[in-house]
């Protein structure tokens, strides 16, 4: 492929890419994981420790519901994403294993949230490689490494930073949604 | 064609058709860009019609520039597109003849 051609297709790329991850739900959920982390440094409560989390889960049935059927399947490259079930493990040994440090710690420690953030943001930039999660992967770590580390940051600052990124993910899923709207489901005349 | 030549205009008879009309050129791009792609995203990424597309598709098809399958991608049946290795050569072809005309045209 030529230099002219392989420039404009990595740039259709980057904005097929772009567009179909505009769809909010990324923001949402890192607010609602901010959100979480702010309200288990007020309350100290176990359950939002990994509650923030849990809901990532759920970004794969919605964009499988609401996403795909209007904007299209799309498979950008097999070579940018990581196996899917190594993606699946690496995830569970963060979660358990900031999980079972928590336990060991008496719910004491700050730490295992920030691991557990930062290498969740981590996989998301290894697998999808996009902007936004870029920008998040060195936003989150920092946001309460330095945050916490210069005892700047409140619980109540961590939950209106976390509430402005989920109302930032509403928005933008809603525009995603009149932008793309669900056409009926007519014959491709394709056999 | 080769760079330097003056234009000859007889070569511009031998440019791939398939791909000099516009519609399929939109839809050539688009398969170049990504691995594979269904109806639904290449209606949306051309703007062209379902029928005009569908139409257009099976033209590139026949030729052997695409490859299209019906697949079931979780669980719900899709038409996915592909460019196939013979139409990534033949979008080279056409841009490397191409690029000398539009070279000279400026000049």
């Amino acid at each position: 492929m030529n230099d002219q051609i392989t420039e404009q297709t990595k740039e259709l790329r980057k904005q097929y890419a772009r567009t179909f991850h505009n769809d909010g739900l990324l923001d949402f959920f890192v607010g609602w994981a901010i959100v979480s982390a702010g309200i288990y440094l007020l309350t100290s409560s176990m359950i939002f420790s990994f509650a923030g989390w849990m809901p990532i889960l759920l970004i794969a049935p919605i964009k499988k519901y609401f996403v795909i059927p209007r904007f299209g399947y799309v498979k950008f490259s097999q070579s940018a994403s990581i196996p899917r079930p190594i993606l699946i493990g690496a995830g569970a040994v963060i979660l358990i294993g900031s999980l079972l440090i928590t336990i060991i710690g008496g719910g004491e420690s700050r730490v295992p949230i920030i691991v557990a953030l930062l290498g969740l943001a981590l996989l998301f930039v290894l697998d999808k490689g996009f902007n936004r999660t870029t920008v998040y992967a060195i936003f989150i770590p920092l946001f309460f490494i330095v945050g916490l580390g210069l005892n700047v940051l409140t619980p109540a600052l961590i939950m209106l930073t976390g509430g402005v990124l989920m109302a930032l993910g509403v928005y933008l899923f809603v525009k995603f949604l009149q932008k793309f709207p669900l056409e009926p489901d007519k014959e491709d005349g394709l056999s | 064609m080769t760079e330097g030549h003056p234009l000859d205009p007889r070569e511009i008879s031998d440019l791939d058709r398939v791909i000099h009309s516009p519609t399929r050129l939109k839809i050539m791009l688009v398969l170049t860009s990504v691995e594979e792609a269904d109806f639904t995203f290449i209606t949306h990424a051309t703007g062209l019609t379902r029928g005009n597309l569908s139409a257009n598709l099976t033209k590139l098809e026949e030729t052997g520039y695409i490859k299209i399958e019906k697949k079931f991608i979780e669980r719900v049946p899709k038409t996915i597109a592909s460019i196939t290795p013979a139409g990534k050569k033949a979008l080279e072809d056409y841009s490397s003849m191409l690029g000398p005309i539009l070279d000279q045209l400026r000049e």
